[in-house]
């Protein structure tokens, strides 16, 4: 079967960005969530979730997002994402009040430095 | 035998000659008869012609007795005409009652004559009919007859001393002359009875030992070897009952566990009981002692039914016999004969079915390799289909494989559905040349090849000439056809490539029916450097696309040529609908069940995604969902909904589905439905689950709750007792227009 979604990691010094592109949903939530999770040992200072490339994210995506926030939160560990301006998925992100809890940036550098700065 | 048994012998033959009973005849040979009666009627003619003159027949009634004389020879030749005309039937009898006459006419020729005459010489003729021709017992009383014929002259002549001494004389000379004649001929009848007996004998014991070998022949036709277990067990149950003349006959083998025997085969007796198979325990009956005991049982005459088989229990056998079926030194069941009435079986029966027994062991040790060898690679190739077709928005699909026949391996016969990100799909329809488990093997290299070069973005041409390159490199020397189809449901067209695979067919929603064929193309694996070449079509909304292995169109009971008009005409009478048309096309070529080689085939329809509703069935399952958003979408965009609302509609059907899925108290597996309808400046979307609807205030589904209220204009929560139904509205922007 086809992928809905593609997951690539890459490092900036002790921050872990994790590229999320396709679609999220209740089929995929539980696989992704795992491959988050293991991306992100103690020495990591924060987690950036591009999620630019990502097509379609459900409430399945949103609790997602609350659970692996108040993980990394335990650890002292910033979460934040990368959600482009007029992505489609904003809507549903402020809809569900995610940027209250992760920090949404429309560039990627900026996330990075926020959340760099955290630790 | 010694000269002088011989003769005792002899002399017993004569003796019982003379005995009543039996075939008085046996031995006779009537054409023999009847000419020595023709010559001796004849003989006796032309006699009598010439006595006439030396004693006038004129001395009792005057000239008259002339008249009486022609009538004897008139009546002689009339006997001698009937006797050497073949054809008129003839019996013993007849030919007695004749010698009778003959007699009595002599007697009168003399009455005549005035007495003792020339024509006493007469009787000695048909003395010779008489007692020459018939058995001691007619021809001793004719014997007699005769004797006392020629003593008639001293009756009516009164008693004359010349007379009187050549009367006996003559008699005595009758006598013996007739007895001779009786002896000599009794004693070669009998000889000839004794040797018809003996030759009777050697036919029988020919014709026993010829049955001995069509007998064994029944048991150990090679032809049995090709038949499959369960129906070799049949035939050879009936041939052995039939062989042996049997009331009843069974087949037994050992199951797994080693020890129940089951019965798989029996003639004359069920071999189920309350529709269940009769088990054998170890040790039970007749069966279960020749298993636990490892050798033949012979049970003549049984009179406790303890002692009898549950197959055979409430039947009337009485004998039985069993023979261990044994392989690897393991008894692997047990062949069982039963008579009704008392029956010692004899060694030829034993050997006999020793020999059937032998033969099933070694057929049912080849036909479990077999059926393992067959039971894998059917394994491997069932595991490699889909087992589930995946939904993909604008497109029906249907699929069947069936196995080739009985006795037939499992062929390479493939199919795949490779859905694309962006909607299209990819279909795959391949042909392993070779069988069993070697070509299930290698068609699961080729399938993941073509999955791969498929993902991989790779137009149909590219990706044949991708595997072709990869089977020449790792698999040199094997081969396959296939046929890769790339079909677009936004553009309704088809882009396929094929490689020596025989050609798609292509069905319009008007019926119209056409082949799509390529140019030629080599097999896979053939031609190391040669490209395939790729073309396209249209595959308008509810056109039919059928792909399929050659086992459908190739037969071996008609051409090629004809095979692909009856797959051309039965598309076109097939129903537009996938299933229903693999359905039609499987019962319209193949009548009489499963085939004899492999075939698969995949139907893929083009199903318009535009117009005023959408309607959606999917399993209730987290899979599905992508389809139902994927349909919705672009159904949507059909209908020129703006995007973004578009999308909020999306999410909204989304969220209410997913709560069927996930919050569907006691899931009844039942499909989800989904309906949408566009009117004017709105859409509605209905979706209907068999679950009962549980809201959380504060759990995740609250989320999803809150998520279409904020999206949707309208959201009505109907959990009705039988399921759940979520009805949503939202006024929508149609591209070019506001709300």
């Amino acid at each position: 079967m086809t992928r809905l979604a593609q997951l690539d990691f890459d490092e900036r010094g002790d921050v872990v960005i994790a590229r999320l592109a396709g679609e999220l949903d209740l089929s995929n939530v539980h696989d992704i969530g795992d491959g988050l999770n293991a991306a992100v040992t103690r020495d990591t200072a924060g987690l950036v979730l591009d999620l630019s490339e990502l097509t379609h994210l459900d409430s399945a995506g949103v609790r997602l997002l609350f659970d692996l926030r108040g993980r990394l939160a335990t650890a002292r560990q910033r979460l934040v994402a990368v959600v482009p301006e007029d992505a489609p998925i904003r809507e549903v992100l402020e809809l569900a009040a995610v940027p209250g809890a992760v920090p949404l940036y429309t560039q990627l550098d900026e996330a990075v430095a926020a959340a760099a700065a955290g630790a | 035998m010694t000269e002088e048994d011989r003769s005792a012998s002899r002399l017993e033959l004569l003796r019982s000659s003379f005995r009543p009973g039996g075939d008085q005849y046996a031995g006779a040979d009537p054409s023999a008869a009847r000419r020595i009666a023709a010559l001796l009627a004849g003989l006796s003619a032309v006699l009598a012609v010439a006595f006439g003159p030396m004693s006038p027949p004129t001395e009792m009634i005057g000239r008259v007795g002339w008249l009486v004389l022609a009538a004897f020879v008139a009546a002689c030749v009339a006997v001698v005409r009937w006797l050497v005309d073949e054809s008129k039937p003839v019996t013993f009898n007849q030919l007695l009652v004749i010698s009778y006459c003959g007699v009595a006419g002599v007697a009168v020729l003399e009455w005549l004559a005035g007495g003792h005459s020339s024509y006493s010489a007469l009787y000695v003729l048909w003395l010779g009919s008489g007692v020459g021709v018939h058995p001691p017992r007619r021809a001793a009383p004719f014997l007699l007859t005769v004797l006392a014929a020629g003593t008639l002259p001293l009756l009516y002549n009164g008693w004359d001393g010349d007379t009187a001494r050549a009367i006996a004389t003559d008699g005595l000379l009758w006598l013996a002359l007739g007895t001779v004649l009786l002896v000599l001929i009794a004693s070669v009848r009998g000889q000839r009875v004794r040797l018809r007996s003996v030759e009777r004998t050697a036919r029988a014991e020919a014709e026993q030992a010829a049955k001995r070998v069509r007998d064994l022949q029944q048991v150990t036709d090679v032809s049995l070897a090709q038949l499959p277990l369960d129906e070799l067990l049949h035939e050879l149950v009936v041939r052995i009952s039939g062989v042996l003349d049997l009331d009843a006959a069974a087949i037994m083998l050992t199951e797994d566990d080693g020890e129940t025997m089951t019965v798989r085969a029996a003639q004359g007796v069920a071999t189920t009981r309350d529709s269940k198979p009769i088990r054998v325990a170890p040790g039970d009956g007749c069966a279960g002692r020749v298993a636990a005991e490892r050798r033949t049982v012979l049970l003549d005459d049984i009179r406790d039914s303890a002692d009898l088989d549950p197959v055979f229990r409430g039947t009337g056998v009485r004998s039985l016999a069993g023979v261990p079926l044994i392989a690897d030194g393991r008894v692997i069941g047990v062949i069982e004969a039963a008579s009704e009435r008392r029956r010692a079986f004899t060694p030829h029966d034993v050997r006999l079915l020793a020999l059937a027994a032998d033969r099933l062991s070694q057929a049912i040790e080849r036909t479990r390799v077999n059926e393992r060898a067959h039971h894998i690679a059917e394994t491997l190739q069932r595991a490699l289909l889909p087992d589930r077709l995946p939904g993909v928005p604008g497109v029906a699909l249907a699929a069947r494989y069936l196995p080739g026949g009985p006795g037939t391996d499992v062929g390479g016969d493939w199919y795949d559905v490779i859905p694309a990100a962006d909607g299209r799909v990819g279909l795959v329809m391949g042909d392993v040349v070779g069988r069993g488990v070697a070509a299930a093997s290698l068609m699961g290299q080729l399938r993941n090849a073509f999955r791969v070069y498929a993902l991989d973005g790779n137009a149909p041409a590219a990706i044949l000439d991708k595997v072709n390159v990869l089977l020449h490199q790792f698999e040199p020397g094997q081969m396959a056809t296939a046929v890769h189809l790339d079909f677009d449901p936004r553009e309704e067209r088809v882009c396929f490539a094929g490689a020596g695979h025989p050609p798609p067919v292509l069905r319009l929603a008007d019926g119209t029916t056409e082949y799509l064929h390529g140019a030629p193309s080599a097999p896979l694996g053939v031609l190391p450097y040669t490209r395939y070449h790729q073309q396209e079509a249209r595959l308008p909304a509810g056109a039919t696309l059928l792909v399929y292995t050659d086992g459908l169109v190739d037969r071996p009971d008609s051409s090629l040529t004809s095979g692909l008009a009856g797959l051309l005409d039965a598309v076109a009478s097939a129903p537009a609908d996938p299933d229903a048309l693999c359905e039609h096309v499987l019962r319209s070529l193949l009548p009489d069940g499963p085939p004899g080689d492999d075939i698969a085939l995949l139907a893929l329809q083009s199903v318009p995604i535009h117009g005023a509703d959408l309607t959606l069935e999917v399993p209730p399952d987290p899979d599905e969902l992508a389809l139902v958003r994927h349909s919705l979408s672009r159904w949507l965009e059909a209908a020129h909904v703006d995007e973004r609302d578009a999308y909020r509609v999306t999410i909204a059907a989304n969220e209410a589905c997913m709560n069927a899925i996930e919050h569907a108290f006691a899931p009844s597996g039942e499909p989800l439905h989904v309906e949408a309808h566009i009117t004017d400046g709105d859409v509605d979307v209905l979706v209907r689950d068999r679950g009962h609807w549980r809201e959380r205030t504060n759990g995740p589904g609250g989320r999803g709750l809150d998520l279409m209220r904020s999206l949707m204009d309208e959201v009505d929560v109907d959990p009705g007792p039988a399921g759940t139904t979520v009805r949503l509205r939202r006024a929508v922007a149609r591209r070019g227009q506001q709300v």
